[in-house]
C-alpha cells in the first residue's frame, strides 16, 4: 500500500553538530570549536555566516568593500573574497528592533568555490569578534509528492453547506458529517461550521505561507492575496518601499533572491499553493474550495503571503530560510505556517536546537517578538509540522517548546498513519490518510499544472489548519476588540482541544519513502498527539472569554479544567496553582488548592470571587530544554464562590 | 410610589360615614376627616389628612391629635401612629416598614380633650413588586465592579423572571422561572424545577437595587436598572443547554 509522504523535509542538517577542528587542519581549537555550526557536508560552497559582536558589526557596517576587521580580511583575501554582505538588509522600519534582537550582527560571507569550508571555518572561528560560524546549507527535500487532482466523482456528501463553493462538500476536514464513506466519522473534523457562525476572517491578519511559491494568481486566492501596493504600482527593479527587497509584490522568492514568485518550475507540486488555500482560499464567490478563514461573500479574509524558499529543484539555504521569517515579520504577517522541518529524530533537545540552527532561530525569535497586528495581536505565532516518518519524535523545529507542532489524524479519528507523534507534539489536526481513498485527503487549491484542485495528505496539510484557525483566531478578536500577546494565542491553541486518545486503537500500515510497509499500533500514540485535537468553535470562544468556575462553599471541590487546558485536560502535567494570599484569604482557603488527577482540588469557606492561575505542560511531561519536551502553558480564570449555587449552575 | 387621594366631594359624603367608634369602628357620627390622600409604596403608607373638624353636635370640638391605627388585614393587634402637624390644618402620618404586597386595614382617627373620634375601617395594599419589575444588569457584586462575569435579569409582573448570564460559559445562557416576595424576601424556581440557592432580601431605591443573600450577609450584589439588549431577549433558552450540558461540572 503506498503512502505519499508530504512534508517538505530537510535532511541536511541530519547529525548537525559542533566540528573539532584545528585552526590549521580545519579543526578548530579551545574556544572556536564551540561557535562552529552545522557541517560543511551539504554545504553550499563558497560562502559562510559569520556572526559578529555588536562591536565588530558596526565595524563591519562602517566598511565600505571590507569587513574592516583585519583577522577577518587576512583571512577573506587568502580564500579569493568577492563580498561581504548583511543577511537581513535594512528596513529603516524595522531596524530597530532588528539591532535590539543582534539580527543586525549576522553577515554572509562570500568567497572563491574552491575554498576549504571546513579550513575557512575553522580560522574564523578563532577570531574574538566572531561568536558564531555557520556554514549555509541548502533546505533539501527529500521526497516529492505526487498530488492528486480532484475527481469530481469522488464526492458524496449532500449536507447543507455555509458557502456556495462547489468543493466544500469534500472538504470533510472542516466538517465532518459521517457521510462521505464508510472510513468518514461524524465530528472527525475543525468544528469550522460553527466557527463561521462568529467569522470568517479578516484582511487585517496575514498569514505567511513559507513554503514553495503560492499561486497569487490562482482564481480562488487572489482576492484574498497579501499585496505590497507600493511595489505593485512601483518600479520594477527597484525597491520601491524601502524594506530591502525589490519587487515583492505577493511576497519574495528567497530561493532566487528575487521578487517574481513561481510555482510551476520543474519539481514544484503545488505544496504552497495547497497549504495556502487550506488557510485562506476565498469563500462564497462560488468556485472551487473554501479556506478556513477565507472570508465570505461579504468581506475578504486574511491575508496571504507567499515567503518562496523551495522553487522547484532548487531551494533556499538556511541564510535565505532566516531571512524569509524576518521577512514575513516586518512586512506585516502575524503567523508563521511552516509545513516543513527536519527529519523526527534528526535533532534531539530544544538546547541542540537552539546551538546547531542558531541563525534560524534567533529569526523565529524576531517574528516572535516583533510580528505585529495593530491592536489585535503582539508579536507571532509559529505553527510547524510535526513530520511524516511515522516516528515517535516529531521533528524540529516544530518541537521546540515555544512553537505549535501539528501533528496529523485521518478522518476517523485515528493517527494518520505517517504522522510524527511523541513529546514536543502539541496538538493535532486533519491530514488525512490516502490508505483509506482519496477523497480521505484533503482538498485545497493547487497550481494550474494539476488541475487547480487536488488531494495532498501529510502533516504538512494539518499544519495549516492549525494557521487556518490561529488567523480566525486573531479575525475573531478583530472583530470583538480584543487585543492579544502571542504567548496567549500559542496558549490557546493548544488548549482548544478534544480529546483523541479514546479512538487509538488498532493497527495501521504505514508505507514510508522506500515504499517499505510498517505495521504501527496505534495505542502507541495515545497521549502523544498533543493535547488533542484543534477546535475551531472552541479557540473563538476562548477569545470571547474566559467562563468562571462556580461553586459552592463549605465543601471540598473537585474541577474539570478542560475549559482551560481541553477535552484532555485530566491527562496533562500540571506546573503550578496560584493564588494570591488576599484572594485565599477573601475565600477562606485554609489549604492551597491542588490538581489532583487532572481535577482542580479546592475548597473554600467564605463567598466571593478571586483569580487562579493554573499551568500545564502540552506535549510532554517535562518542559524542552536539556530533553525534547513540552510546552508550559498558562491560563488564568475567576473562580467565583457562593454559599449555596443552584443545581443548574444559575445565578440565583 | 403609587397615591391615592379621596377628592373633597368623596370625603364629603365620606364624612356621613366617618364616625366616633371604639376599636371596632362602630359608627358615631360626629367627626369629618375632610380630605384624606394616602401614598403607598413597597414599605411604607403615607397618609395626610387635610381640614379634620368634630361636627357642630359635639360639645368638644377641639382637635388635640389626629392618627392611624392600622393592622395587616385579619390580625388582631392593632397599632397606632399620631400624625404630625405640618400646617394649620394638614396632618401627615408615616406608616414604615410594612411588608410589600401586603393588605391593612386602616383607621382614621382624631381626638379632643374627651373623645376619640374614629373613621370607617379602610384598606391598603403596599406594592407588591413595584420595585423589582423590569431589567436589571448585576453591577456590583461582593463590592467589587469589575466581575468577570456578567449578569442580567428582568421581572414581570405576572411573577415571572428570565435570568441571562455569563458565568461558567463565554456565552449567554438563558433561564426562566417564577418569584414569589414575601415581604421583603425574594425567592423563586427556575423552569427545570431547581430552586434559588437561596432567598434574597431586597431593597429597591429607584434605578438600583441590593439583593442581600439571607443565608450569607456578606453575598450583596446591586443591580442597576438597564435595558435587555435584543439579541440576548432573542436567545432561546434551549440554546443555552448545550453549553450547560457540556459544560456542567459541579
Amino acid at each position: 500500500m503506498k503512502r505519499l509522504i508530504l512534508l517538505l523535509l530537510c535532511a541536511t542538517l541530519a547529525g548537525a553538530c559542533t566540528h573539532d577542528l584545528d585552526g590549521t587542519s580545519g579543526k578548530a581549537s579551545g574556544g572556536g570549536r564551540s561557535k562552529i555550526i552545522h557541517s560543511a557536508q551539504g554545504a553550499r560552497k563558497g560562502c559562510m555566516i559569520v556572526k559578529f559582536t555588536p562591536e565588530a558589526a558596526d565595524i563591519v557596517e562602517a566598511s565600505a568593500t571590507r569587513s574592516g576587521i583585519e583577522r577577518v580580511d587576512q583571512i577573506m583575501e587568502t580564500v579569493g573574497a568577492t563580498g561581504i554582505e548583511r543577511i537581513f538588509p535594512v528596513d529603516r522600519r524595522s531596524e530597530q528592533a532588528t539591532r535590539r534582537a543582534g539580527l543586525h550582527q549576522w553577515y554572509r560571507l562570500s568567497f572563491d568555490r574552491s575554498a576549504d569550508l571546513e579550513k575557512v571555518a575553522a580560522l574564523l572561528a578563532e577570531i574574538g569578534e566572531v561568536v558564531r560560524v555557520q556554514y549555509d546549507v541548502d533546505v533539501k527535500r527529500v521526497e516529492r509528492c505526487t498530488p492528486i487532482p480532484y475527481d469530481e466523482v469522488a464526492q458524496t456528501r449532500s449536507a447543507d453547506m455555509p458557502f456556495d463553493d462547489p468543493k466544500l462538500a469534500s472538504q470533510w476536514h472542516y466538517m465532518n458529517d459521517g457521510t462521505l464513506g464508510t472510513m468518514a466519522e461524524e465530528g472527525a473534523d475543525i468544528n469550522l461550521f460553527e466557527a463561521w457562525k462568529l467569522t470568517t476572517g479578516d484582511p487585517r491578519i496575514i498569514v505567511a505561507v513559507v513554503d514553495e511559491g503560492v499561486m497569487y494568481s490562482h482564481e480562488d486566492l487572489k482576492d484574498n492575496m497579501w499585496v505590497n501596493d507600493a511595489e505593485l504600482d512601483g518600479t520594477d527593479g527597484k525597491d520601491d518601499d524601502g524594506n530591502g527587497y525589490a519587487d515583492d509584490k505577493y511576497g519574495y522568492n528567497f530561493v532566487t533572491g528575487k521578487g517574481n514568485i513561481t510555482w510551476n518550475s520543474n519539481g514544484d507540486v503545488g505544496h504552497g499553493t495547497h497549504v495556502a488555500g487550506t488557510v485562506a482560499a476565498v469563500n462564497g464567490n462560488s468556485t472551487g474550495v473554501c479556506g478556513i478563514a477565507g472570508g465570505d461573500d461579504a468581506n475578504p479574509g486574511c491575508k496571504i503571503m507567499s515567503c518562496q524558499i523551495f522553487a522547484g529543484n532548487n531551494v533556499a539555504t538556511t541564510s535565505a530560510t532566516a531571512k524569509a521569517i524576518k521577512y514575513a515579520a516586518d512586512n506585516g504577517a502575524v503567523i508563521l505556517q511552516c509545513s516543513w522541518g527536519y527529519d523526527g529524530g534528526d535533532i534531539l533537545s530544544d538546547r541542540q536546537f537552539a546551538s546547531d540552527c542558531s541563525l534560524e532561530k534567533e529569526a523565529i525569535d524576531y517574528f516572535i517578538a516583533n510580528a505585529r497586528a495593530e491592536g489585535v495581536i503582539e508579536g507571532g505565532v509559529v505553527i510547524f509540522a510535526a513530520g511524516n516518518e511515522a516516528s515517535s519524535i516529531p521533528g524540529y523545529p516544530g518541537a521546540y517548546h515555544e512553537y505549535v507542532c501539528v501533528s496529523s489524524m485521518s478522518s476517523d479519528y485515528r493517527a494518520a498513519s505517517y504522522t510524527n507523534y511523541g513529546t514536543g507534539t502539541n496538538v493535532c489536526a486533519p491530514g488525512g490518510d490516502s490508505g483509506y481513498g482519496k477523497q480521505y485527503i484533503i482538498l485545497s487549491t493547487q497550481t494550474d499544472r494539476f488541475g487547480k484542485y487536488g488531494y495532498m495528505e501529510g502533516t504538512s496539510m494539518a499544519c495549516p489548519h492549525v494557521s487556518g484557525c490561529a488567523a480566525l483566531a486573531l479575525s475573531y478578536a478583530a472583530k470583538i476588540g480584543r487585543t492579544l500577546q502571542a504567548e496567549e494565542l500559542r496558549d490557546m491553541l493548544m488548549t482548544s482541544t478534544w480529546d483523541v486518545d479514546r479512538y487509538q486503537s488498532g493497527t495501521k500500515i504505514f508505507v514510508d519513502q522506500y515504499y517499505r510497509e510498517h505495521t504501527i499500533r496505534l495505542d502507541d500514540y495515545k497521549g502523544k498527539l498533543g493535547s488533542g485535537y484543534i477546535d475551531a468553535y472552541r479557540l473563538l470562544m476562548q477569545i470571547e472569554g474566559t467562563p468562571c468556575l462556580y461553586i459552592a462553599a463549605g465543601a471540598p471541590q473537585l474541577l474539570s479544567l478542560s475549559e482551560y487546558f481541553g477535552e484532555n485536560s485530566a491527562s496533562l502535567t500540571y506546573t503550578a496553582v496560584e493564588m494570591s494570599q488576599q484572594d485565599k484569604s477573601a475565600l477562606g482557603i485554609r489549604k492551597d488548592p491542588t490538581i489532583d488527577g487532572g481535577m482542580l482540588s479546592i475548597e473554600c469557606s467564605e463567598s466571593g470571587c478571586a483569580t487562579v492561575t493554573v499551568k500545564a505542560l502540552v506535549g510532554g511531561d517535562k518542559e524542552g530544554g536539556a530533553a525534547i519536551g513540552g510546552t508550559e502553558v498558562t491560563r488564568k480564570f475567576a473562580i467565583v464562590v457562593r454559599k449555596a449555587v443552584s443545581g443548574n449552575g444559575g445565578w440565583l | 410610589m403609587k397615591r391615592i387621594t379621596l377628592y373633597p366631594l368623596i370625603a364629603l359624603l365620606a364624612a356621613v360615614s366617618l364616625v366616633a367608634c371604639d376599636k371596632s369602628g362602630d359608627e358615631t357620627p360626629e367627626a369629618d376627616f375632610g380630605t384624606v390622600q394616602v401614598d403607598v409604596s413597597q414599605t411604607t403608607a403615607r397618609i395626610t389628612v387635610s381640614s379634620p373638624r368634630v361636627v357642630a353636635e359635639a360639645a368638644d370640638r377641639t382637635i388635640r391629635e389626629v392618627g392611624v391605627r392600622y393592622r395587616a388585614a385579619g390580625g388582631s393587634e392593632w397599632s397606632d401612629i399620631t400624625a404630625e402637624k405640618i400646617s394649620a390644618d394638614t396632618y401627615t402620618a408615616q406608616i414604615e416598614n410594612l411588608a410589600p404586597g401586603t393588605r391593612y386595614d386602616y383607621l382614621l382617627y382624631l381626638a379632643t380633650d374627651a373623645n376619640r373620634y374614629y373613621g370607617k375601617m379602610r384598606s391598603l395594599t403596599t406594592d407588591k413588586v413595584n420595585g423589582i419589575l423590569g431589567q436589571w444588569r448585576l453591577m456590583q457584586w461582593h463590592e467589587m465592579t469589575e466581575l468577570p462575569f456578567e449578569v442580567r435579569m428582568s421581572f414581570s409582573d405576572d411573577g415571572r423572571f428570565t435570568l441571562w448570564q455569563k458565568l461558567q460559559s463565554v456565552e449567554w445562557q438563558r433561564f426562566e422561572g417564577s418569584y414569589e416576595l414575601a415581604g421583603t424576601i425574594l425567592s423563586g424556581k427556575y423552569d427545570d424545577g431547581q430552586a434559588w440557592s437561596a432567598g434574597y432580601d431586597v431593597a429597591v431605591d429607584g434605578n438600583k437595587m441590593t439583593w442581600t443573600n439571607t443565608s450569607d450577609g456578606s453575598d450583596r450584589a446591586v443591580y442597576v436598572r438597564e435595558n435587555i439588549p435584543g439579541e440576548l431577549q432573542s436567545l432561546r433558552t434551549a440554546d443555552t443547554s448545550r453549553a450547560i450540558s457540556a459544560e456542567r461540572f459541579l
